[in-house]
């Protein structure tokens, strides 16, 4: 139990601690899903504030999306700059394109509102771009429908035909999935080819776009498509001059059920244009009934826009019929109307019938205005063609160079790769080639001492053989002349002389001896180390002998062994003779490279330091040093002396 | 004359074969030839083979008189040719050389019937070797004999089992017991019938009647302490 109280306490802790902390999550999620109806936009702009605020950056953007399409609904141009800011901050942080792309999208709807259609057209085209980058096709479709219809407004047809050419590369393979943005392409493009006098193209888009209408699941949706699209195919057909074909078409719209009160506007179109056929036909009164009808729906609706259109009509209609009162009346409201909303189409044809309507300087007025507004329509039109196409040339030359930049990149990054890798190459073979050389230094190396080793063998050789010549001639000639001489001084019994005389006979015949090569192939050299030992082995001056076996004999160059013969001889007349030891240790010893001696006596020992070390240990240094080997001596005055030769077997 | 013993001397000092001659005159009446030179010496024996051969030879081991035509230039090589044709010929060394390495190689390969060295040597000696060489014995002087005893002991000493087993004999006293306490270097156990043999290799090493007398003479040798 004790110990549930302080878990228990945690656990309280923890709650209240949670309490804080879910205060604004809770308040999110209540935005969140409450962002419904009349409140939608007020809460999801909270909602974005307090993402922003807790850091959820996966949120901002679906949320900042869903406020800017509310704000465009409701034409707030505010919120969609704040969303749009929200966007451009979270693209900074999270480097989302996606969001930028949006960020674009809606400072190009943001324009569109404020009538700004070169601003807007700009920021879709940024859109776009981007939009191509993340392979969005649906996005870039969308944003080149808008475009394509920012185009027909500013009756660039040309453009628009290319623009929504384009639109459909992207959106075509998607099919009925993207069958609102594809019928709208399709429509956008019969129109644009249909103000290009070129009616059957045009109605081959429209029957298209109808064929995509039966995938649209809202009904009331599908059937005005359908509608403007009776609409749409009959003026093609007017185009061509085929009215029965058009009135066919037109009269079927008209026949839908109950047309004029589910979609007016449909209606006041459908009629609008069957009317205008009879115009065409000269039933004119045919026409201005029609006509009639269709104002008065649209009055109805307050459509101002189409209310030009149909007093501009009408003013046509009745100047035909040659009521002029009539005709300059609605002449006058239509050219207003058409003013109001910046109808440019309806002004000017107001302005035209208006000048022939009126008289003297009216007249002379209304076709200077006229005049005036068609040469700012033409030139602003030219202007904003040029600056589509501007923007679109600019637009495809910096993809080019983006493009040409990219190849370069990649070119420049291939080089590099390849330099790395001609870099790692020439390491490589650096490394090989200094690898190389130190294994061909070594092998010189090793070769040149090995030349220089055996060179030293035979120099040794050589001095072994001038000792033998020595020792030969000691012995036959100085030894024999004495031994002559002995006898002689025998035969005379001069036995005291001849006495010392033999002694220095035999002298003479030890260093012979000891000058002279033994016949080192006859018997091995391990015999004769027992042999030489023999020689001075002794009960009082007891040698022993270790690891004599150890070493394969027959593998040592004859220099090193002859070199270890003195080398055990010199000691052991050392430690006889001077020592006055009665003990000596021979110990032999060897790894793979390396043959080691070692000497050691229990005698009086000497300095070392004393540089009286005598002749014969400073000849035993000599020719070990000779054979690259290393000669150590090391006494101790009345412990004894220890002699060490460490000698290389192949003089490495 | 009939009967004689026929005797080839070789030196290359007259004055040492004048006194080989001297000795053997003292000794007896032999049927003696001398020469200077192995090569003469070889060809000697060699002719005397089918007619009336050679019975002893008495040889130096170094010649001085070697030239460039010699064949046979010492007497280790006249003893080797010798011995590789069969000939059958008793040999005795009488030469100056008491170096261990030669006494040993000489004996050890080329087994003269006797070594006496020139030094030391006088009539008696040289007749006593001689009649232990014609009975087909050996004779080594003595000085020889000490330098192979010696020889022996070295290598005993080098013999870890050897010295083992002359260490521990007089502290058993049965020979079986040493087996188990006698170890080779990786410690396993050296067995009774090795231990026997090693034994009798001693005794005529050291040139010992018995175990006892061996451990003497080891002892004495300075062998074991």
């Amino acid at each position: 139990m004790k110990k549930e109280i302080p878990l228990l306490l945690l656990f309280n802790v923890f709650a209240v601690f949670n309490a804080f902390t879910q205060t604004p999550k809770d308040s999110l999620n209540f935005y969140l899903d409450n962002a419904k109806g009349s409140k939608k936009v007020t809460y999801l702009k909270r909602a974005i504030t307090l993402l922003e605020d807790l850091k959820i950056d996966s949120l901002i953007q679906q949320t900042s999306i869903e406020y800017a399409k509310e704000s465009y609904f409701a034409k707030d141009t505010l919120g969609l700059t704040f969303s749009k800011n929200k966007l451009q901050n979270h693209f900074k942080r999270s480097k989302d394109s996606f969001s930028l792309a949006k960020a674009y999208h809606f400072a190009a709807l943001n324009h569109k509102i404020k009538n700004n259609l070169d601003s807007s057209f700009y920021y879709y085209q940024e859109s776009k771009k981007i939009f191509i980058g993340l392979k969005d096709s649906v996005e870039t479709g969308r944003r080149l429908l808008s475009m394509a219809i920012l185009q027909v407004k500013e009756l660039d047809y040309l453009g628009c035909e290319t623009t929504a050419v384009e639109g459909l590369k992207y959106i075509e393979p998607a099919q009925d999935k993207e069958y609102r943005t594809l019928i709208s392409l399709y429509q956008t493009l019969g129109n644009a080819l249909g103000h290009l006098n070129r009616p059957q193209e045009s109605r081959a888009y429209y029957i298209k776009a109808r064929e995509m209408a039966k995938f649209n699941t809202v009904t009331s949706r599908r059937e005005v498509n359908y509608l403007n699209l009776y609409n749409n195919i009959g003026a093609t057909y007017v185009d061509e001059g085929n009215f029965d074909k058009a009135i066919a078409l037109f009269k079927e719209g008209l026949r839908f059920d109950s047309i004029a009160i589910k979609y007016p506007r449909q209606y006041q179109n459908l009629l609008g244009s069957l009317s205008s056929v009879y115009f065409r036909q000269g039933k004119i009164d045919k026409a201005i009934s029609g006509y009639k009808t269709v104002l008065e729906g649209r009055k109805k609706s307050k459509y101002v826009y189409g209310e030009s259109v149909s007093h501009s009509l009408l003013a046509e209609a009745y100047m035909k019929n040659k009521q002029y009162n009539l005709a300059k009346k609605h002449a006058y409201i239509g050219l207003e109307l058409g003013k109001k909303t910046r109808n440019n189409e309806q002004v000017l044809d107001c302005l035209q019938f208006l000048t022939e309507l009126t008289f003297g300087e009216t007249a002379k007025k209304h076709f200077k205005e006229y005049v005036q507004l068609k040469d700012s329509l033409f030139t602003r039109e030219r202007t904003r063609k040029n600056q589509f196409a501007k923007v679109i040339y600019e637009t495809e030359k910096k993809e080019k160079e983006n493009t040409s930049l990219k190849v370069e990149n990649q070119r420049k990054e291939l080089l590099i790769k390849s330099e790395k890798q001609q870099k790692t190459i020439g390491f490589l073979v650096a490394g090989a080639g200094i690898l190389f050389i130190g294994f061909g230094a070594n092998i010189v190396a090793s070769r040149r001492k090995k030349i220089l080793f055996e060179a030293k063998l035979l120099q040794v050789e050589a001095r072994e053989k001038e000792r033998q010549q020595i020792a030969k001639s000691l012995h036959d000639e100085v030894a024999g002349d004495i031994r002559m001489l002995h006898l002689k001084l025998e035969k005379s019994n001069q036995l005291e002389e001849a006495n010392s005389l033999n002694i220095i006979k035999d002298n003479v015949r030890n260093l012979s001896h000891q000058l002279s090569s033994e016949s080192f192939d006859k018997v091995s050299f391990k015999d004769q180390i027992i042999n030489l030992v023999s020689d001075y082995f002794e009960p009082n001056f007891r040698i022993k002998i270790h690891g004599l076996d150890t070493i394969l004999w027959k593998e040592i160059n004859n220099s090193i062994k002859r070199t270890l013969f003195l080398t055990i001889r010199e000691s052991i007349q050392n430690a006889k003779k001077y020592a006055e030891a009665t003990e000596l240790i021979l110990s032999f010893s060897g790894s793979k490279k390396n043959l080691i001696l070692e000497v050691s006596d229990n005698g009086i020992g000497f300095d070392v330091t004393a540089n009286k070390n005598g002749i014969g240990l400073k000849n035993i240094r000599e020719r070990v040093e000779d054979l690259n080997g290393v000669f150590t001596i090391d006494s101790e005055l009345e412990k004894g002396t220890t002699i060490k030769i460490d000698i290389s077997k192949n003089g490495k | 004359m009939e009967n004689k013993i026929k005797i080839l001397v070789v030196d290359d000092h007259q004055l040492v074969i004048q006194g080989i001659l001297c000795s053997l005159k003292d000794i007896g009446d032999f049927d003696v030839v001398t020469t200077n030179s192995c090569d003469e010496a070889f060809l000697l024996i060699k002719q005397s083979q089918n007619t009336k051969p050679f019975q002893l030879l008495f040889t130096d081991l170094s010649f001085d008189n070697s030239t460039e035509q010699t064949k046979l230039d010492g007497g280790e090589e006249l003893i080797k040719a010798i011995k590789n044709n069969g000939l059958d010929i008793k040999i005795a060394v009488i030469t100056g050389h008491t170096e261990t390495n030669r006494v040993y190689n000489v004996i050890s390969n080329l087994n003269p019937n006797a070594y006496l060295l020139k030094s030391k040597c006088d009539a008696a000696e040289i007749g006593f070797a001689l009649t232990k060489m014609l009975a087909n014995d050996y004779y080594y002087t003595h000085e020889i004999h000490q330098k192979i005893m010696r020889r022996n002991i070295v290598q005993i000493q080098m013999d870890d089992i050897a010295i083992q087993v002359l260490k521990e004999l007089p502290n058993q006293p049965k020979i079986s017991n040493l087996e188990g306490v006698i170890k080779k270097s990786d410690g396993s156990i050296v067995k009774l019938r090795s231990i026997e043999t090693k034994l009798a290799n001693l005794r005529t090493d050291l040139n010992a009647n018995n175990n006892t007398d061996l451990i003497l003479k080891a002892k004495e040798l300075g062998v074991i302490d």
